[in-house]
């Protein structure tokens, strides 16, 4: 608690307040540039805080994760083109809330959602952080498997409509992810020798041009046909039955996210899919969910963002990261002469608990920041559809080729694209497919890692209790439902009897 | 930045160019321009580490040279994407150089077809010298390389080692521990470094190898212990461990971090180069960088650097070979 | 199913969709093959795709004996021949972006395809507008990336960058 006071003196000094406020400031505009997510931003943006003190540099660092995420979220509900692996799921039912006219309330649900989540996430920092680290580095493949085919199971319960056709685009998704280098042996898979594909695709170049250019060329495909009426702005903020229907996933989406975020190989990805299963499980409507749930935007917003929060704990408590985005961050403490490691919350204390109180600060920041910004954001859609395509094409292309400074990346953009439109002509729903991408190399990577480790696989599994725990409630998710079914036809049946 | 600095620069280039036409008589070492635009230092990695690294040079590189050093990063298949763009794409001209590990030129090649030669890149200067340190788990059956070794021994396959990926610096050096004291270790991959020091601080696993940076901070948080450092001799920034020579292993193996320009560039750029570069190395902004990166700074000009690379591909053949990882 | 006239009759486009996945599915299998397959101890890198190709295969067999009925939202028009065109040569354009981008450099193939874009936004071959409106974008571009983020794209080496 000393801590965290000392924490909040260092964040609340008037210059770290402009640091925390113009990373947020610069991270939501970068973030709001289709194509351009968090780890973009950041690499963008590190030469920038060269000159400033070490917490001064990281406040502004993590304020501009922060930003770019939340800007990352918008572009994912007004065009559909998810910034980071992160808004995926966003994109599902935000966009179709968007395309009813409900982008603020969209937007507004996804502000407040990881506001409640960020600012859950510091908290548990401030307060537990230690203990809970103890359990995250327990986790070994085993438990990553585990965690992973929970993420996978909840990929099932999203799928809708004709199931085989559901079940076809999981195996095309994970075929996909395994292109590329093996972890393992180091053998080329289906590279056909480019070595571009060494590294397999990127999940960002995936999910862009699957979702993003493919929803383009689906509407360019109509500019003849249909009078792009641009879509309808609505009201901005969220109704009532928005709020109460929003309430319960942003408080399950903060915990649940907090704690995924915390691991290994979790993260805020792997936290919105879950949440986003969750949530349909919990809710009276699933039928809505993938035709614009206002849950389906809630949970999974409130949960990557609070996966955000969990994720820097491993970073700052111990000095591991485990993401993308957070050992980009870890770089970003070396430049400043920072060693992150074990020692880091006795020697540096004024870092670790700067940052911890910053988040707080920063979610103020970022939810003042963005609701007025809401009504900028919406107009956008006010643009007519046959001008802002071509922006749209542009951003994606830039962000696609920053990936990694390479214009083959732009050609795989354009594969995917035409790949998403070709799914959406044969009537495929493509979400399963994305969503089994991004899972399956950490998945495949995981198991036969554990297969590696474990000399007797069943006694292995018998000797890792988090492991299994995470099995069994994976499997009740499978079961209940069953249950419940055969309930219900049970009573029927009774009820048809007593008649 | 601007457009105007641009056209600026160009007009420049081509005034130098017409000067270097105009007359050879003229062109004496002095008339030679060297630099005459930004130079830029192509990192085939992902930003955050070598690029750092090849940003503290470049600030330094900046006060002796007089133009601004940029930091590109062009990452992809172990660094031979970035490599090849160098190789094939830059001009010859000094002003677009590789900062990148030694693998593209010593691992690499022996991996996979390349769509270069290392002859395609000459080496301009080795700046960096690892180390890369050796860790275990705590409460592992051992503590140093003596009791692994004898560990290990005993139980064949049974100590496990994660690296950073199969075919990589750290892969290959766990192997070539193994070899050198002959013993029998399972190798573990993982997708990156911090990931394997991470599975051994968990106690997933039992040995982890990466750069100092990584697993001596683990240590000195008693999450880890550091059992022997690859380099010929105690690196000035890591005196408490051990070496393997000290240890009674005969290996030393410490990964080369360096710059190369395209095969074409000039000598006298290479030499003003190098000349640059080793002021460089002792420069505030390098030596802040290799305190807190753990990272041994340590200048060698072409030729030793030539000689360096030769002997690790050398070394790295066979052992690629042995392990099924050759073309 | 509406029953409108379209380029895919529906009871054709669920094949179609199960003929493709049969492909990719006796591709797959065929390239995994290639691969080492390893043991159940030590899996190599072709047991999981080749798992992964033959359930796809099975799956499409499937759906093409039995396609199911349409999903609701299946009543979206096409954009019939014309709007294929349309996609194809966007896609082109793209492509020949991609392609040209480190010659040309960014402003110039960025003003190209932008010009490109907005004529086919405008259904014409030749407008004044859309030139402008291509300039002002690259431009705008070039300035919101380049110079005011850093991204380097790439100066054109047609220019002697």
């Amino acid at each position: 608690m000393e801590g965290l006071l000392g924490g909040f003196i260092v964040a609340l000094k008037p210059m770290n307040l402009v640091f925390c406020f113009s990373g947020a400031l610069i991270g939501t505009l970068i973030g709001v540039l289709p194509g351009l997510g968090p780890t973009a931003a950041i690499a963008m943006l590190l030469p920038l805080t060269i000159g400033l003190d070490p917490v001064s540099a990281i406040i502004m660092i993590a304020g501009i994760y922060y930003g770019a995420s939340y800007g990352g979220s918008t572009t994912a509900i007004l065009v559909k083109i998810p910034g980071e692996a992160q808004s995926v799921v966003t994109c599902l039912d935000g966009y179709k809330m968007a395309q009813q006219g409900r982008a603020g309330a969209a937007i507004a649900i996804a502000a407040i959602g990881s506001f409640v989540a960020g600012t859950v996430g510091a908290l548990a920092i401030g307060l537990i952080s230690m203990p809970l680290v103890e359990f995250a580095i327990r986790f070994g493949p085993a438990e990553n498997l585990s965690l992973l085919l929970l993420g996978f199971i909840v990929i099932l319960v999203l799928a809708k409509g004709n199931v085989v056709k559901s079940l076809i685009m999981i195996a095309a998704g994970l075929l996909l992810s395994m292109v590329g280098q093996d972890v393992i042996t180091g053998q080329p898979r289906f590279t056909l020798g480019i070595p571009e594909l060494t590294d397999g695709f990127g999940v960002v170049v995936v999910a862009m041009g699957i979702f993003g250019l493919g929803e383009v060329f689906e509407n360019v495909e109509k500019f003849r046909t249909r009078s792009m009426q641009a879509v309808p702005v609505g009201s901005l903020m969220p109704t009532r039955e928005d709020w109460k229907r929003s309430a319960m996933p942003i408080a399950r989406g903060s915990v649940l996210g907090f704690l995924i975020g915390l691991l290994p190989g979790g993260g805020a990805t792997l936290a919105s899919f879950i949440s986003y299963g969750v949530e349909k499980k919990f809710t009276k409507h699933p039928e809505q969910f993938g035709n614009g749930a206002v849950e389906g935007v809630a949970g999974p917003e409130a949960a990557n963002n609070a996966g955000a929060a969990g994720s820097f704990i491993p970073l700052l408590a111990l000095g591991l990261p485990g993401n993308p985005v957070t050992a980009l961050l870890l770089g970003a403490l070396i430049v400043h002469n920072v060693t992150p490691g074990p020692l880091m919350i006795q020697e540096r204390p004024e870092i670790f608990w700067g940052v911890i109180a910053s988040m707080y600060v920063g979610n103020v920041m970022l939810v003042l920041l963005n609701l007025p910004l809401i009504g900028i954001w919406v107009q956008l859609l006010k643009v007519p559809y046959r001008a802002l395509y071509a922006a749209l094409i542009l951003f994606m292309i830039i962000g696609a080729y920053s990936l990694n400074n390479n214009p083959v990346e732009v050609l795989l953009l354009l594969l995917f694209g035409v790949l998403g439109y070709g799914l959406r002509k044969l009537r495929f729903d493509t979400a399963p497919l994305i969503l089994a991408f991004v899972l399956g190399g950490p998945i495949e990577f995981n198991l036969r890692q554990t297969m590696m480790l474990a000399r007797d696989p069943l006694d292995y599994l018998m000797g890792r209790p988090i492991a299994l725990t995470i099995l069994a409630f994976g499997l009740l998710l499978i079961v209940l439902p069953m249950f419940s079914k055969v309930r219900q036809k049970l009573m029927v049946a009774r009820a048809v009897n007593e008649l | 930045m601007s457009g105007m600095d641009e056209t600026g620069i160009r007009r420049r280039a081509l005034l130098g160019g017409l000067a270097a036409t105009a007359g050879l008589g003229l062109a004496s070492r002095a008339a030679w321009a060297f630099p005459t635009q930004p130079i830029t230092f192509v990192v085939p990695y992902a930003p955050g580490s070598t690029d750092q690294f090849a940003r503290a040079f470049g600030t330094e590189m900046e006060k002796i040279l007089g133009k601004n050093v940029l930091v590109e990063t062009r990452p992809g298949a172990g660094g031979t994407i970035g490599a090849n763009y160098v190789a094939k794409s830059a001009k010859p001209d000094g002003h677009t150089l590789l900062f990148s590990t030694s693998a593209p030129l010593s691992v690499a090649p022996h991996q996979n077809q390349l769509p270069y030669a290392v002859s395609d890149l000459r080496p301009v200067a080795r700046v960096g010298l690892g180390p890369n340190v050796m860790g275990a788990r705590v409460g592992a059956p051992f503590n140093d390389v003596k009791s692994l070794v004898a560990y290990a021994k005993a139980n064949p396959e049974k100590v496990t080692f994660g690296s950073a990926g199969t075919g990589g610096g750290t892969h290959l050096s766990g192997e070539a521990f193994a070899l050198a004291a002959d013993i029998k270790l399972t190798h573990v991959p993982f997708p990156g470094a911090t990931p394997a020091v991470a599975a051994t601080v968990g106690g997933t696993i039992d040995l982890a190898l990466g750069f100092a940076q990584s697993i001596v901070p683990q240590a000195k948080g008693g999450r880890m212990v550091a059992i022997a450092q690859f380099g010929k001799t105690r690196a000035k920034i890591l005196p408490d461990v051990p070496t393997f020579a000290e240890s009674g292993v005969d290996l030393a193996l410490s990964p080369l971090v360096g710059i190369w320009a395209p095969k074409a560039t000039p000598d006298a750029v290479v030499q003003q180069l190098a000349a640059a570069i080793e002021k460089a190395a002792t420069g505030p902004a390098v030596v802040a960088f290799a305190q807190s990166t753990m990272t041994e700074v340590e200048f060698a000009g072409p030729d030793v650097f030539s000689r360096e690379i030769a002997e690790e591909s050398a070394m790295m053949k066979p052992l690629l070979v042995k392990l099924g990882l050759a073309k | 199913m509406t029953g409108k006239p379209s380029g895919l009759t529906e009871t054709l486009r669920p094949r179609l969709g199960a003929v493709a996945g049969v492909l990719c599915g006796l591709i797959g299998t065929l390239a995994s093959l290639q691969l080492p397959l390893g043991t159940s101890r030590l899996l190599g890198p072709g047991a999981v795709p080749l798992l992964l190709s033959l359930a796809m295969t099975g799956l499409s067999l499937a759906l093409f004996v039995k396609p199911g009925a349409e999903e609701a939202d299946a009543d979206e028009e096409d954009g019939g021949l014309h709007g294929a065109a349309m996609v194809a040569l966007v896609a082109l354009m793209i492509g020949a972006f991609a392609l040209l981008l480190t010659r040309l450099g960014f402003i110039v193939s960025a003003t190209a395809l932008m010009y490109g874009l907005y004529a086919i936004g405008e259904e014409k071959l030749v407008s004044a507008k859309a030139l402008l409106r291509a300039v002002l974008t690259a431009l705008a571009a070039y300035l919101l990336f380049v110079v005011a983020l850093s991204v380097n794209m790439p100066a054109g080496t047609l220019w002697g960058y």
